[in-house]
């Protein structure tokens, strides 16, 4: 595999004496698709909240393009190229929708392309097009996951976190979603997909990473893992 | 009757624009900012001294006075607002509320209690409708004018720029916008910043219109309350309507049950409001 | 012998969003179920239902006895129905053997005199007799999970509702509490309902283990088994859906 994007270093976070992430360590190769899959509480989100600069570690490394990015606030993490796509889309819904493509290319190096970005955008799902001037707050769930994924796009990032996007959506809506994040990668971006349908993040992604109880237990190339490994570290029996 | 419409809807112009700082706090930091009415009195005096040191008229004043309101909001977020902003909703109150207090006492103890105004010709300059009787007072018109273009001009900069998007979208959701490159403790720096140069704005109108007192902040502080309830907080095409309404219900109070019931007419609208839409007439 | 407890063919949700879809299942006295299922199963709501916060719109609660589907949720806890918070909201300025009594007095009924002994009795059971006196707001997380258990337990319950409280603890923390759940069933004959993500834990501390999935009982039976179950693992990590791979 080629060199590491993103690796993660033995990371814990604390809310108050709660431990989100107990000591997680991962890798995500450059230009490739990763998926981190894992119950519900096992810690997916605030890993990658953390990578994000959202929330701060207790104790660990984030390494980014070989930079370290350790509890840097998220607004210079952002800037670095890596991109939070968070969970429930979190739209300004109180704002357009091209207003929130705006806000998208918020960092510096971003607003110089910014009319060119918005128009890939609107090229990647052209119903942002017919409703740019609608509040985002107005639209379906499928349509602010796409504002949300065009807003991430707006930054030019190298690396995109889709923090379960399919959360709540159509069978019909995730499987167009996810064909956009397919293209999106074939453009050069590099996509972590946090996931709790694990038979679907392993069909899209190249290396799948499990999580349990805040650590990551089990990673390998989606191929090579067998059904009975996944469900063992999925369950933890 | 038709002297106090006039005058209740050239005063909606200036009512707004001395709301209008106080409701982007309200619905950007989140902060009931108890000092907002002392920050347009302050910035009336700070004009008044700049006119009386260098002999400017109050609007040239602006050049120095409103760069140095931004500064101040800036630096009363940065050092003390944003650090108390984790700790619950009580202790940024009561630092603002100190700060009115600070404010009142730093005005009496350089200018003394006695009633200041700044002097221009536009005061005493009217323009006569016709022969129906009724005037339209210059300073008043001038109020309204230059009310109603800075909260169109607010209103601009909120949705044009990258500054005021990043405004509106902290508002809207605080952590969405960090991971988009918004560096939120210095956007609410920013956003103090423009409040103050809306009081100082105000102040100085209000200053030109009317006598100012080191204590006339807190009846101010009431109009900005009466206009953000009225209008919804955070919203600045809102705060125009609600002075448009606070203003014309105090004439018109003021016209129909005489003059020491003028005030009286504006809070029985903010309560009609409060118990009929709470969230005001453009809360999103 | 008659179920303690019986869901019979229960409907529910809030508004015109219904949850529950004809969910059914039964616990005998003094086992401990365990309830999983992914994300929007509906065990929360399940859990809503049987404290009483919202009524079921079809089907019926049965417990000891009794038709409870009905009845208000301070009934149902004189009739011994206990629960712990998801999130620990203990009295924090009160000390922990305050915070039991106070739950002993004021949800079971107790006057202070016999509530003393049974809140004594509720934190020897927890472990916490050492710290009666400390303040709740500076125990660990682990004590303030032990003492959600003795406020439900200060209720003098029969039937106990546990709501994550292993949540967040780190492996040797979590043995505590199953130790601590299991002598609830053996040293207090309780019978307990138990709520958590961490399937490893439920695996090996529950006598039945049910699995729902959209609002009804995919499968309930001996943990194990139900975790090696194709239905749920199809739950969990989605179906395998033929030529996907096409779009």
């Amino acid at each position: 595999m080629s060199e590491a994007m993103l690796t993660v270093e033995d990371l814990q976070v604390n809310y108050g004496d709660f431990i989100a992430v107990n000591g997680a360590s991962l890798s995500v190769p450059c230009g490739e698709i990763v998926s981190v899959v894992g119950t519900n509480g096992a810690g997916k989100s605030t890993l990658f909240d953390c990578v994000a600069g959202v929330v701060k570690p207790v104790r660990g490394k984030v390494t980014f393009k070989g930079e370290d990015i350790t509890g840097l606030p998220a607004h210079e993490i952002v800037a670095k190229g890596l991109t939070l796509v968070p969970q429930g889309s979190r739209c300004f819904i109180r704002m357009t929708v091209e207003e929130n493509l705006f806000m998208g290319s918020y960092t510096k190096k971003a607003r110089k392309g910014y009319r060119d970005s918005l128009k890939k955008v609107y090229e990647l799902f052209p119903v942002l097009y017919e409703k740019r001037n609608d509040l985002s707050g107005s639209l379906s769930g499928g349509q602010r996951q796409m504002v949300a994924i065009g807003r991430a796009l707006m930054n030019a990032p190298e690396m995109i976190l889709f923090d379960e996007i399919s959360l709540g959506l159509a069978p019909t809506v995730i499987k167009d979603i996810y064909a956009r994040i397919k293209e999106i990668n074939a453009g050069g971006v590099t996509a972590v997909l946090i996931e709790q349908d694990v038979k679907r993040s392993l069909r899209t992604s190249a290396q799948c990473d499990v999580m349990l109880k805040g650590k990551v237990v089990l990673s390998g190339k989606s191929g090579d893992l067998t059904e009975e490994q996944i469900k063992l570290a999925y369950f933890g029996v | 009757m038709a002297q106090a419409l006039i005058n209740g809807i050239l005063l909606g112009g200036l009512y707004a624009i001395v709301g209008v700082g106080m409701s982007i706090i309200f619905g950007i930091v989140k902060l009931t900012n108890l000092a907002h009415g002392d920050f347009v009195i302050l910035g009336a005096y700070l004009s008044l001294a700049v006119s009386t040191a260098t002999g400017l008229h109050p609007f040239a004043s602006f050049a120095i006075v409103l760069p140095v309101m931004f500064g101040l909001g800036f630096a009363i977020q940065r050092t003390m607002v944003n650090r108390l902003l984790t700790r619950g909703d009580e202790p940024p109150l009561l630092v603002m509320f100190g700060l009115s207090i600070i404010i009142q006492n730093l005005l009496l103890q350089f200018f003394s209690a006695d009633a200041q105004h700044l002097r221009s010709t536009y005061d005493i300059g009217s323009i006569k409708i016709g022969d129906t009787g009724a005037i339209i007072p210059l300073m008043f018109l001038i109020d309204c004018i230059i009310g109603v273009a800075i909260i169109l001009a607010l209103n601009m900069f909120m949705k044009k720029t990258y500054v005021g998007n990043a405004i509106r979208a902290v508002s809207d959701d605080n952590t969405a916008a960090r991971i988009m490159g918004v560096n939120v403790p210095l956007v609410y720096g920013v956003a103090m910043g423009v409040a103050m140069v809306t009081a100082a704005l105000a102040g100085v109108l209000v200053g030109m219109t009317y006598t100012i007192y080191p204590t006339s902040g807190s009846q101010y502080l009431i109009i900005s309350f009466g206009v953000v309830v009225i209008g919804g907080m955070g919203s600045i095409k809102g705060t125009l309507v609600a002075g448009l309404i606070f203003g014309l219900a105090q004439l018109l109070g003021s016209y129909f049950l005489g003059t020491s019931l003028q005030l009286l007419a504006g809070y029985v609208i903010i309560l009609v409001m409060l118990a009929v839409k709470p969230r005001g007439l453009f809360a999103k | 012998m008659a179920a303690f407890l019986t869901f019979d063919h229960v409907d529910a949700g809030y508004g015109a969003v219904k949850i529950l879809k004809d969910l059914s299942f039964q616990v005998e006295e003094g086992s401990i179920l365990g309830v999983i299922g992914p994300n929007g199963c509906g065990k929360t709501t399940m859990f809503n239902a049987l404290i009483g916060l919202i009524i079921p719109t079809e089907g019926h609660i049965k417990f000891d006895g009794r038709d409870i589907t009905k009845l208000p949720p301070n009934k149902r806890s004189r009739m011994g129905l206990g629960r712990t918070y998801q999130v620990p909201r203990p009295f924090e300025n009160m000390t922990v053997f305050e915070n039991v009594l106070t739950a002993a007095v004021q949800g079971g009924g107790e006057n202070e005199r016999t509530g003393a002994k049974t809140a004594r009795d509720a934190l020897e059971l927890t472990g916490l007799l050492p710290k009666a006196d400390v303040r709740a707001g500076e125990l660990t997380l682990l004590d303030r999970k032990r003492l959600e258990i003795a406020r439900a337990l200060g209720t003098e319950p029969t039937l106990i509702l546990l709501d994550e409280v292993a949540a967040g603890l780190i492996d040797s923390e979590i043995k505590d509490i199953m130790a601590l759940v299991r002598s609830l069933k053996d040293e207090r004959g309780l019978t307990v309902i138990w709520i958590e993500h961490v399937i490893e834990t439920m695996v090996h501390s529950t006598d039945v283990l049910m699995c729902m999935s959209d609002g009804h009982e995919l499968l309930i039976g001996d943990p194990l088994e139900v975790m090696h179950s194709k239905q749920v693992e199809e739950v969990y990590l989605g179906a395998a859906e033929e030529g996907e791979e096409a779009v």
